[in-house]
């Protein structure tokens, strides 16, 4: 038996069966419903939407939190996985940490924060001690922004390590010996050459954190006013439900990540493509 | 001589090892410490936590049922998806293609969406006849598939099957026993060290844990998260525990994948 296009979507019917069933099925299924309640103009969940703007602003905290962890995890990252290009003895160890750091998110972050930052927290009472005030909240905006750092910038450290080094062998010194300084380089040769990269990591940066659901709901609980949370407690809070609004949510969500990840790629592409 | 970029590049990786290592840190002194309150260095280095622990039996059932539950999704990823990306890979760039995206699929469809559509249709709708079980492993699988996808796809690229497929045809042999006698073997450490990650990964997962299991089954992740207000010192030393286990296991994982390496080059 030789292996043949046929042969090949069978032996891939499984996970495509997995997949449609675990994922697509109930999320075309919430979609669908929500879809007939709205055409039946009888309990649609858009009026929910626009009428409270306790889920817009869900929303707005879900991409400003998003966007400013990933704006800063790239640059952090980015810069460290320059270092990382430049001491090659550094990588081994580095990459160990930044793995344990882009793992270490949920439950285990939100309980070391709580312990560093919290009301009684360690660092909060030493600095206390000298004078020095946190300007944040440990379960506010402030909070979660410190949290979502603490596992965006290893990650991004971990992502864009090979793309630097890729760039940097020979590339800088070439520059160099034209005269062209580290400042000059990266300004014309540096990032213009890593920017695909850049957009690609940046994009599923972006979609990691406004998925991230363990990391708010165990700092703050259904408080935590971001899409993740909200989507969540729409259904299983114990309040009040709103399975439609959820789906809603869900929804826009997916468009938002979508967009993001798919514009970012063909972004990438396309300038691959014109540097080829 | 290479030019330097200066002190900046240092700054931000030292800023990397700050972030990625202070909660972990905190975690492990706190875990290992009888109070930690007092002062900015905690106090009495202690084992009392951990041994604490490892004798409560609602830690060790949630343990167990963890780890069996995550093992059952990462071999369905493994069952299901191996094959899938090893065909896609050999015969068809346009499956690889589809695969691809698939490994996206959760970025833009998140674990929470996941969750709470499977609670509603799942448990809510069809509860009566599914296994709740069941519907949890069926649907933590499609979440370790990229990572199934990434590490098998990586190890093939390196082993360059092309060549050897085309040797094989030369020589007569049919695309099975090539694949039964030659690929599977070369490619044994690479499924082993996937259906590692995956179960770890699994065994570490919080949304579906808590959101489709919460209250009939107790999991790792959400017991840990419920310990905090109770006693932090043992959720603390859960925590560790948790990543004692997780790196020996990444550490066996990338001592697979070496060891590939150096046996296919």
């Amino acid at each position: 038996m030789n292996l043949s296009q046929r042969a090949a979507w069978i032996a891939a019917l499984p996970l495509l069966l997995v997949v449609a069933l675990a994922v697509l099925l109930p999320f075309a299924w919430r979609s669908a419903a929500l879809a007939v309640d709205c055409a039946r103009a009888s309990e649609c969940a858009l009026r929910d939407l626009v009428s409270d703007a306790y889920y817009f602003k869900a929303i707005l905290n879900t991409v400003w939190l998003s966007a400013l962890s990933t704006l800063a995890a790239l640059a952090i990252g980015g810069a460290a996985a320059v270092a990382l290009a430049e001491h090659p003895s550094w990588r081994r160890a580095s990459a160990v940490l930044a793995n344990l750091g882009a793992n270490f998110a949920g439950v285990p972050l939100a309980l070391a924060l709580t312990l560093l930052f919290g009301v009684q927290g360690v660092l909060r009472q030493a600095l206390g001690g000298v004078g020095i005030v946190l300007p944040f909240d440990l379960e506010g905006s402030g909070g979660l922004l410190l949290a979502y750092l603490c596992f965006q910038v290893p990650l991004a450290t971990l992502m864009l390590a090979l793309p630097v080094q890729m760039l940097e062998a020979g590339l800088m010194e070439a520059a160099a010996t034209l005269g062209a300084g580290p400042a000059l380089f990266w300004r014309r040769v540096g990032l213009p050459l890593l920017l695909p990269s850049l957009l690609e990591v940046g994009s599923l940066l972006f979609a990691n954190a406004a998925a991230a659901y363990a990391t708010p709901f165990a700092l703050s609980g259904t408080s935590a006013n971001v899409l993740a949370v909200r989507i969540a407690a729409l259904v299983s809070g114990d309040i009040f439900s709103n399975p439609g609004l959820s789906s809603l949510l869900a929804l826009l969500m997916f468009v938002l990540l979508a967009g993001v990840i798919a514009g970012a790629n063909a972004l990438a592409h396309r300038l691959r493509g014109r540097d080829a | 001589m290479m030019r330097r970029t200066g002190s900046w590049s240092r700054l931000a990786l030292a800023l990397v090892v700050v972030l990625a290592v202070l909660p972990p840190l905190a975690v492990l002194l706190y875990a290992f410490s009888a109070r930690w309150d007092r002062s900015l260095l905690p106090e009495q280095a202690t084992w009392a936590w951990i041994a604490e622990l490892v004798r409560t039996p609602r830690v060790q059932a949630a343990m167990v049922q963890t780890l069996a539950l995550s093992f059952a999704s990462a071999l369905l990823t493994l069952l299901a998806g191996a094959p899938a990306t090893i065909a896609a890979r050999l015969v068809s760039p346009r499956m690889t293609a589809l695969l691809d995206a698939l490994s996206l699929l959760p970025y833009a469809i998140p674990p929470v969406v996941i969750a709470i559509g499977a609670l509603q249709l799942f448990v809510g709708r069809w509860g009566g006849w599914l296994d709740l079980r069941a519907v949890y492993v069926v649907v933590v699988a499609p979440l370790l598939f990229p990572l199934l996808h990434k590490t098998l796809g990586a190890a093939m690229r390196q082993l360059d099957v092309a060549p050897l497929m085309e040797a094989s045809h030369t020589l007569g042999a049919s695309d099975a026993f090539l694949l039964r006698r030659v690929l599977l073997p070369l490619l044994a450490p690479a499924l082993v060290a996937s259906l590692l990650l995956c179960w770890v990964t699994a065994a570490m997962e919080f949304a579906i844990a808590n959101l489709l299991l919460g209250g009939s089954i107790e999991m790792l992740q959400p017991l840990m998260n419920g310990m905090r207000n109770v006693n932090g010192h043992l959720s603390a030393a859960l925590v560790v525990l948790s990543f004692a286990v997780i790196a020996a296991m990444g550490m066996l994982v990338e001592g697979l994948m070496a060891w590939n390496t150096r046996r296919n080059s």
